[in-house]
């Protein structure tokens, strides 16, 4: 439970929003081209961080966009909250 | 980073729930897990009224009587990762919602104690009980929402994998390499939810 | 308005606060990026879509609401009297936005279902159901959200001191009144 600053429609409360997963995990260019392993690493493996993790998330219940975040899953608190495609405003 | 390839002559065997993937971290190696709270409900301690586990996956709700009086109720996980052992309130009061839709007569409950209880989830749904690709190093993880039951069964086969280096007949289809083969157990399918 | 039947049959009235549904009422959302998209809504409605987030901007006859940076509600201020399904401010839009490939242009009319509450009890309904900060909302005429009320999605926007419309997709309406007059009559 907290509250997340949407960077199109301001402070929401969370269960207006959908959580989408680990961020900045590119798509392969050509999927055909990759081995099964490289192929699982994409699809499946994640870093499932406990501290600071960045990733996507969605205002499904507000404007419906997509955006990024950057969040301490240890203790729920938000580092950061920025637009998709661009760069993180923390390492 | 950097990943292991050969622990030599030791074996280490991992068990540890929610956190497999910060032990698996350790290691350099990543997991198709995901961690998030799931969390569960006891009410005050009131006579006999229900001496059955009830779960319907129609309302998504757990909940049973414990031999001390307490109502015992759960449902599902936060869509979040999170290692906070908190979730939502949204999620309580869903799960509460269920909980009356099936009996009104909890309506005036008292709920005791709250907590959120890290849960590994795979892909599947289902677990992993196998070797991995650095030599020597087991995981048996991924039990997400279920497992309690399968404890003792599964204790007994991590240990038969970890001794023969093989998995045994039984968790064979366990194995990590079902997410590079594709043979996954479908267990979303077959449970909906809870299980 | 052809074979249309209408979900919320009645006014409701309570103790400082009433709410009857409007209609019928022409509903469009409109969809665009570009800045031609905004000049060609601006010129063809002579209103200009608001631009800040969660505002509204208002005509003579219409209202247009902020859903997202790239995405607005515009409907009729008043009922629509005709009996049909086409609507002239449709028609200029598909000629002025769609076949000009400068954005999209739907007709919501039948989807949502416009409400009107009217009271000073509104906010109190809203909080029973509502994770949304209403504080700064009901002091700005105009004001515009998207929010859950009682689980259900909606679409919230300020008309003025102790009036609001509030929109809901159709085949939730019936559900959200009812649970409304519920909440209504314990507050």
């Amino acid at each position: 439970m907290f509250l997340i600053n949407c960077p199109f429609c301001g402070e929401r409360e969370q269960s207006e929003f959908k959580a989408g997963g680990e961020a900045h995990i590119v798509r392969p260019k050509q999927p055909t081209e990759l081995s099964d392993d490289e192929w699982a690493e994409y699809l499946f493996m994640r870093k499932n961080i406990k501290g600071v993790q960045f990733e996507r998330w969605n205002h499904v219940h507000g404007c419906r966009k997509w955006f990024n975040m950057v969040r301490d899953t240890s203790n729920d608190q938000i580092k950061a909250v920025y637009k998709m495609g661009e760069k993180p405003p923390i390492k | 980073m950097k990943q292991l390839r050969d622990l030599s002559k030791q074996k280490i065997g991992v068990v540890a729930a929610g956190h497999s993937s910060v032990i698996a971290n350790m290691a350099g190696l990543k997991l198709p897990l995901e961690s998030k709270p799931l969390q569960a409900l006891v009410s005050e301690p009131v006579k006999p009224i229900i001496d059955t586990v009830v779960m319907s996956n129609a309302v998504h709700a757990y909940v049973s009587q414990s031999d001390k009086g307490e109502l015992v109720i759960g449902a599902g996980t936060d869509d979040y990762v999170s290692y906070s052992q908190k979730g939502s309130h949204d999620i309580v009061e869903g799960t509460l919602n269920a909980i009356l839709e099936l009996y009104p007569i909890f309506s005036r409950m008292r709920m005791l104690r709250q907590w959120g209880g890290i849960v590994d989830i795979c892909p599947d749904a289902s677990p992993i009980i196998s070797k991995t690709s650095i030599k020597g190093l087991y995981f048996n993880c991924g039990w997400g929402t279920g497992g309690f039951k399968a404890t003792p069964g599964s204790g007994d086969l991590f240990a038969h994998t970890i001794a023969n280096d093989e998995p045994h007949k039984l968790n064979a289809a366990f194995n990590i390499n079902r997410f590079v083969s594709g043979d996954l157990v479908d267990e979303h399918g077959a449970a909906a939810v809870a299980h | 308005m052809l074979n249309y039947n209408h979900t919320i049959k009645e006014e409701k009235s309570y103790q400082g606060l009433q709410m009857i549904e409007m209609k019928p009422v022409m509903k469009l959302i409109v969809r665009g990026k570009k800045r031609e998209f905004l000049s060609a809504i601006g010129k063809s409605l002579n209103m200009v879509l608001p631009t800040k987030a969660n505002t509204s901007t208002q005509s003579e006859k219409l209202t247009a609401l902020w859903l997202s940076p790239d995405e607005w509600m515009i409907f009729s201020n008043g009922v629509v009297k005709e009996n049909t399904n086409s609507y002239e401010t449709e028609t200029l839009l598909n000629k002025n936005i769609s076949k000009l490939d400068l954005g999209a242009v739907v007709d919501v009319t039948d989807q949502f279902v416009r409400i009107n509450l009217k009271g000073d009890k509104i906010y109190n309904l809203f909080q029973t159901g509502s994770p949304f900060n209403f504080n700064d909302f009901r002091n700005k005429t105009g004001s515009v959200t998207q929010t859950i009320l009682a689980k259900i999605d909606v679409i919230i926007h300020n008309q003025n001191r102790n009036e609001v419309n509030l929109f809901v997709r159709r085949s939730f309406s019936e559900h959200l009144f009812a649970w409304m007059n519920d909440s209504a009559s314990r507050l």
